[in-house]
This record gives C-alpha cells, structure tokens and sequence, in this order.
C-alpha cells in the first residue's frame, strides 16, 4: 500500500472507485462490457450482468480497505487497457529503425501538459470541458516501454448521433395533434465521447503506428481525416530531421492481406466480401466469431463452383485468446469497387475484442 | 388445425433426412415451411413435442440482434428467463438497459444430439 493510500479515508478510495468505475462505463463504445466481466472474474472481483447493477454493487461495497483498493487498483488496470486496445483503426508506417528510434526519443515534444486532457489523463474531462474541446487530438501522455517503444496518447472530443423512438404517450396534448398523421415520431441525439488515440512508436520493428481510437460510429472519411491530422504533425516535427517532409506519407496497404488472411486455415472467418467471377458481389458473414466461414455448407458449395474465383475485398478473421474467453478479430474492410483493381488499398485494419495488450499484439503479428 | 402429429412427423423426417445434414439452425418460418403450415400457432404444439423430454429433437436458443451495430450474439436459456423476471436485458457489449428487449431476442433451434444421432444412423 503507497503512502497516499495509507492516510486516504474509506470515503475517498470508495470514490476513486467509483470515479475509475464510470470512466471505464464511458468506454462502452468501444471496450465491451464482456472484456470488462472477464477481467474482473478472473480477478474474483465483483461483476454482474450490466452497468447498472455493477455499478450500484460497487457503491454499496462493505469490504477492508485494502479490498477496496484492490478493486480500484484492478478497475484501473483495465481502464488503462481499454484507452490502448479498445476497438480501433489501425495504420502503419513502416520506416527506417533510425527514424523510429529518432521518433521515439524526440515525440515527447508533443505533449501538451497544460492541456486539460492532459491534466485529468488517464481518467477523462468533465462534461463540460470535452463540449468545449475540440474534434483535433490533444497530445496528452507519453508511455514509455521497455523494449524502447513509445505510446503517444492523444485525446479530443467525437461526435455521434443515434435516433431514438419517441412514445407519443410522452408527449403532451398540442404535439400529439401537430404530429397526427405520423405512426412513429424519432428523435435525433447529438452525443459527444472522448477518444483515447494513440501513436506508437517502434524502433525495432522500424514502425509508426497511428491508432484511431473508435470511440463512436466512425466512417471512412473520419479515419483519414483523423490519420491525416496526426501525420501532419509528425511531418512537422521530424519532416525537417529526416530532410523528408512527407515522412509519413502511404500507410501499409491492408488489401493484399484479405486473400491470404482467407487462404491461411488458422483462426476463425466470420465474414468475406467477394466479388464473384459470375457477376455477383456476396457479403458474407456467420452468426458469430467462433464460426467459420470456410466450414460453411453454402460458403463452401458456392467457392466450389466457381473454383475459388473471387475477387475478396474484405474479411473479419479473429483467433482464439489463450485462455479461450474471447476471440479478438481484425477487419479489413474494403468496399465492393475495389474488388479485384490492380492498385487496391486499404489503409487500415480495425482491431476489436481485444481485453488486453497481448491480445492486441496476437492480432497484430497474424498482420504481417 | 393440423394434426401434431403430422406435423412432428415432416419435422422428424426432415431433420433426418441426408439431404439436410447440413442443417445447424432452424427458425419458426423453417419449421412452418417444412410442415406446409401458413399459420405459426399450428407449428407451436409440435416444437413443444420436439423440445420436450419424450422425443428431445431440437434444442431451443436465442439470439440478441442488435439492428444498429449489427452484433449477433447467443444468450442462454439462463440469461432470457433472468431479464424476463426481472424485466430487464443489458446489452452484451454496452452493458447498458435495452428498451423493448424482447423486440431484439430471437428463439431458433438446434438439432439436439439425439437428433443428430437419428441423422447420422439414417445414413449409415
């Protein structure tokens, strides 16, 4: 137990609890509930079926002091996980292990320590300063790795909108007559996140990593525009070092990755795009990630009719975690038009169902 | 009304059949299709039949769909019976209330181990 936890009173660790417990709620969109479950039952610690009840149990926790920073101590680590693996937008750079290990050393020069994302970092700002945040990210922290590596965090404010259903019995008298005539009124919610991005560099393996934290619906425009804001600075700061001011300039094409991810018999496909030699574009996709497309009657029958001549375009394969909880996945999601085009790209691969880092780099070594 | 017997009878013949070994899911629809049913009440005494102790064919599941985000995921007999009692389903990746759960919870069928059993001794 650290000095600070010795002399904090009952009250205050409950509410750092309870602080770690609603920020790590707040990563619901892109950190599942159930990676949240599985780590905590492999902790023993408390668990229950949703937010709410998780949350009302650890409200009402009667435990030692030291159980209870046990739990804030666990809570944490998992949050830490979820701003690094959570489902995510991948793209590399591959560079020279000069640039990198330049990069690594000199990239701490971005961080804003003033900032208020790096004042409340790791935990998120209030409400109402992400209103007032804007949607470029903020250089906030710097993690530094054993093997040399470095994780730049940077965070800004996302913006979603979802549409709701409204009972019209919630309405009163005058807006149900101005809206007569309709059978189903929705609404629309404008909502804003924080993203946890991250830039990661790695002298050994000679890359740049710039990882889209997808917080919220993101569509393909949002990945560059957000990839292109980050390479811009990198640009800007090393542009002139390594007398290249395209520094970062192509990410690694992710295209070339989709036939052979398919043809390797390991792991689980649980979904292919393809574009077929008899004039048709087929999505498919199984009910689950433990399914596996290539065992699949109709999957199989049909690739045996037409020999395999496909042109794939995109695929979601996952493996197996170790301990065989869950089966963290990439997507390398191209769209039809590209099927079978001789200069195709896709410049990112979407890493999801990873609980941990280790996960993380699992799904990443099959990416190579 | 059909008789259920009949009914249980197309079911039977039809899971057991070569020519559907590759059957993993059946839905209502399937299952009134099979049996030249129009009206799903006529199918429902036969799944009970099938689903019961006596001649155990199929196994009952659910699914959560998700039409927003497109997730697919199983949950068990354990799971829907609990959000039915206590009138409330979380989300399996949000972990957050869903509104009119029922609407997102699909019932399908497996074959039961028996059934495969039947399927596979058919054939051999």
């Amino acid at each position: 137990m650290n000095k600070r936890d010795q002399t904090a009173t009952e009250a205050e660790l409950k509410r750092e609890v309870m602080d770690v417990a609603e920020a790590l709620r707040g990563r619901q969109g892109c950190y599942s509930f159930r990676l949240v479950t599985g780590h905590l039952r492999a902790a023993k610690m408390p668990t229950a079926t949703g937010w709410p009840p998780l949350i009302e149990k650890f409200e009402q926790l009667v435990a030692s002091r030291e159980r209870i920073i046990e739990i804030r101590d666990e809570l944490r680590r998992i949050y830490e996980q979820s701003l690094m693996v959570s489902t995510r937008a991948v793209s590399v750079f591959e560079v020279t292990e000069a640039e990198a290990s330049a990069a690594a050393a000199g990239i701490g020069a971005l961080v804003d320590d003033t900032s208020d994302f790096a004042q409340a970092f790791p935990l998120p700002v209030s409400d109402t300063k992400l209103r007032k945040a804007g949607f470029n990210g903020v250089f906030c922290h710097l993690l530094k790795y054993e093997d040399g590596t470095v994780r730049l965090f940077a965070c800004c404010r996302r913006a979603y909108r979802t549409r709701e259903s409204i009972d019209f019995g919630e309405l009163d008298d005058s807006a149900r007559e101005a809206l007569e005539g309709y059978d189903e009124v929705i609404g629309v919610r404008n909502g804003f996140v924080q993203a946890f991005d991250s830039i990661v560099v790695n002298p050994k393996a000679a890359t740049v990593e710039i990882q889209i934290d997808i917080a919220c619906r993101l569509t393909r425009d949002d990945f560059a525009k957000a990839r292109n804001f980050y390479t811009d600075r990198l640009n800007a700061l090393f542009g002139e070092k390594f007398e290249n001011d395209k520094w970062l300039l192509l990410p690694k094409n992710f295209f070339p990755l989709i036939a052979t991810l398919y043809a390797q018999k390991d792991g689980y496909v649980s979904s292919l795009g393809h574009a077929t030699t008899t004039n048709s574009i087929k999505d498919e996709r199984m009910r689950g990630r433990r399914s596996d497309l290539r065992k699949e009657t109709f999957h199989e029958e049909g690739m045996a009719a037409i020999a395999g001549v496909t042109d794939e375009y995109s695929i979601r394969k996952g493996w197996a975690a170790p301990d065989g909880n869950r089966v963290p996945s990439v997507l390398i999601s191209g769209h039809f038009s590209i099927a079978g085009g001789a200069d195709a790209r896709v410049s990112y691969a979407i890493i999801d169902g990873c609980a941990d880092e280790d996960d993380f780099a699992m799904v990443m070594s099959k990416l190579k | 009304m059909p008789h259920t017997r009949g009914v249980c009878v197309a079911i039977v013949e039809f899971i057991a059949s070569e020519a559907h070994q590759f059957v993993d899911r059946l839905t209502f629809g399937q299952l009134m299709r099979v049996a030249g049913l129009e009206d799903p009440a006529d199918v429902i005494p036969a799944v009970q039949y099938l689903t019961g102790a006596r001649l155990h064919l199929l196994d009952p599941r659910f699914e959560f769909i998700d039409e927003v985000t497109d997730l697919v995921e199983e949950i068990s007999l354990e799971a829907v019976a609990q959000a039915r009692a206590e009138s409330v389903f979380y989300h399996p990746d949000s972990g957050e209330p869903v509104e009119d759960f029922e609407k997102s919870l699909f019932m399908y069928f497996v074959p039961s181990p028996d059934a495969l059993a039947l399927s596979r001794g058919s054939n051999d």
